[in-house]
């Protein structure tokens, strides 16, 4: 008995690194979300974005953390233009507009990196993600561990952001009442570009990550996918439900490869959705809307 | 600047039609009814067997349009009926040899039963959390269809044996095309009566406001279990003509692209308005057939061209559908009115 619970319990530290993936991916949606009422479908193309620009860096011989910064620096310029020439005109729109709109923007992106990069499979070349950490009782690599540690400084981030600063209060109250907002004083245009550009720094680190966990390919967009299963899970409005949302399908993956199969992987965060949705169709944490006419 | 509060119940474009009324009108239809009736006899097999994909993209696009135009539900999974209309048909009449004139008729039912299935949860749900269900579903459908390779053949797929009427083999582009233009006609025929029944105003309802319908009486239970039943029944049949006229069904004829090409239909065409449907359903059919000869084209001026042609593909389908939806509100069909407005001034 004692050897089963050792056995779950080392499966669900080792699924912390994938589960960090996934909490940042889904609070790169949230982020967005949130503030704009605009569900990006096509944040995991920005996230392999992020990953073939610090590729290409790479490539040309850049050190390491310069090639980090261009690829968010890129990203995040990309991001605004979508943001700015294509998504503005959408703000207020009914949600399956925006759905559609970035739906399409996500194969156009898919598109044009494949056109760039070719389908093949390369490897991002990233100093000391392999090593063995060289810390005690700690058996993980330091590529993982500073998935994590990202993870969780993006999260201590967002919150003493949110929490402290005048933009940050800007981006809440946005979230709660665009109108008011409005009424208030704040540049809800500033709030709309200043979500995106989180949410594509995010997303960037995250896809660096990603290509390097498994490997830099167009499929690594379908992350972004598993991800929005773990924000049905957490709600799709709340920013700790999407943290707890990415962990807990991580854990859930890790333990049906281990009891079911490796097959049953890329099943686990859709039957995890579909149960959320019939049971608590706001998620753990979100707010149950009451409609008013 | 107008309000921002985002009011997720609007409709997208209300144009809601029903058939051609005017004389005029009706004369174009009869017009366009005979040639479609005469084409195999002039046109060449590629060209009808152009057309006959058109008809069943037709068919299984009024049926997305009972939940996108009508109703104002996204479904981005509307692939996965028609593969498993296709699906289907070639397990019955392949497997258990059934007579294809039996499984035309079971398919559509079997599949509406599926759609009331998926309904159950999406009924709960709209706008972002029904669009990931309906997405979802495609997701597992498609993988369903690979991993049971004993009853699906995996990714190898399944012949369809050619149906037969008495002594008649249908083994003809001519013979799939009258098919589906006999099952295009009836479809119109239905969509055309439900467009002028309570159940169009019941789905409008719903769409408009959720609410107030409700507050009117009208079940949002009963409507949206309605329009997911219409869908997948239409989706049904489309996917047993389709795999009767390939002859052959694999996955890869039922990619995800495919239920975005479906909405591309209805975004270009124009939602809600059956001559819009045509429309889109012709154009997007067509785009990757007119986009292949392109490239090809191109290919022999600058060869590696040619690599790229599935990027190039949904480079393209991105910009169509990105573009419909920001400068073409309403469709090409929703530009009728805008000029008719130009001209009235």
């Amino acid at each position: 008995m004692l050897g089963e619970l050792q056995i779950v319990l080392s499966i669900c530290l080792t699924s912390l690194p994938i589960g960090s993936v996934y909490c940042l991916l889904a609070l790169s949606f949230v982020l967005i979300y949130r503030a704009t009422k605009i569900f990006n479908l096509c944040q995991g193309e920005i996230m392999m974005l992020g990953a073939y620009i610090a590729y290409t860096a790479v490539q040309y011989k850049l050190p390491f953390v310069l090639a980090v910064v261009s690829s968010l620096v890129l990203t995040t310029a990309a991001s605004l233009f979508l943001e700015k020439y294509v998504l503005r005109s959408f703000v207020g729109k009914p949600i399956s507009v925006s759905i559609m709109v970035t739906l399409g923007l996500g194969i156009l992106l898919r598109g044009l990196i494949g056109i760039v990069w070719g389908v093949d499979q390369k490897v991002l070349e990233v100093p000391m993600f392999e090593e063995m950490a060289a810390l005690p009782l700690v058996h993980m690599t330091y590529g993982k561990l500073s998935v994590i540690i990202f993870s969780i400084l993006a999260i201590l981030g967002l919150e003493v952001f949110f929490k402290y600063s005048r933009l940050g209060m800007a981006i809440r109250a946005t979230a709660s009442n665009v109108n008011g907002a409005m009424l208030m004083g704040v540049n809800i245009w500033h709030v709309f570009s200043f979500s995106w550009v989180l949410a594509a720094v995010i997303s960037a680190v995250t896809g660096i990550f990603v290509a390097r966990l498994s490997i830099l390919e167009p499929g690594i967009s379908q992350y972004a996918f598993i991800a929005i299963a773990a924000l049905v899970l957490g709600g799709f409005d709340s920013i700790k439900g999407a943290i707890i949302g990415g962990f807990i399908i991580g854990i859930f993956e890790g333990l049906a490869v281990f009891y079911i199969g490796g097959q049953s992987k890329h099943l686990v965060g859709f039957v995890v959705m579909f149960i959320v949705l019939m049971i608590r169709p706001y998620g753990l944490f979100g707010i149950k809307k009451v409609a008013r006419v | 600047m107008a309000s921002l509060e985002s009011d997720s119940d609007r409709v997208v474009v209300k144009t809601p039609t029903s058939a051609p009324t005017s004389a005029t009108s009706a004369v174009l239809a009869v017009v366009a009814l005979i040639a479609l009736f005469l084409a195999p006899l002039v046109g060449n097999k590629y060209i009808i067997f152009l057309i006959t994909l058109i008809l069943i993209n037709v068919i299984s696009v009024q049926g997305l349009n009972f939940l996108i135009g009508y109703t104002g539900q996204l479904s981005l999974g509307h692939g996965a009926f028609v593969a498993l209309g296709a699906y289907l048909t070639a397990i019955l009449c392949n497997t258990y040899s059934a007579s294809f004139w039996v499984v035309i008729v079971i398919v559509p039912l079997a599949t509406g039963l599926v759609g009331v299935l998926v309904a159950l949860p999406a009924l709960r749900l709209k706008g972002l959390y029904l669009a990931m269900v309906t997405l979802a579903f495609h997701m597992v459908v498609s993988l369903g269809l690979m991993s049971l390779d004993d009853i699906t053949g995996g990714y190898q797929g399944m012949a369809v044996p050619n149906p037969r009427l008495g002594s008649v083999v249908f083994n003809t582009e001519g013979h799939f095309y009258y098919l589906a233009l006999l099952c295009a006609l009836l479809i119109y025929a239905a969509s055309a009566n439900v467009a002028r029944s309570k159940f169009y105003r019941g789905f409008i309802a719903v769409k408009e406001k959720e609410i107030s319908a409700q507050a009117m009486g009208i079940s949002l239970w009963y409507y949206k279990t309605l329009a997911f039943l219409f869908a997948s029944i239409y989706g049904g049949l489309a996917g047993c003509l389709f795999a009767v006229t390939m002859g052959h069904v694999t996955p890869n004829h039922f990619p995800m692209m495919m239920s975005i090409e479906f909405i591309m239909m209805i975004t270009v065409g124009g939602p809600g308005s059956f001559v819009g449907l045509t429309i889109g359903a012709s154009l997007i059919t067509l785009l990757p057939y007119f986009l292949l000869y392109a490239v090809q084209e191109m290919g022999t001026v600058v060869p590696s061209v040619v690599v790229y042609f599935a990027d190039i593909k949904i480079v393209i389908y991105g910009l169509v559908l990105v573009g419909s939806l920001m400068f073409l509100p309403g469709g090409l069909y929703g530009l009728k009115a805008k000029v008719q407005g130009w001209l009235a001034k």
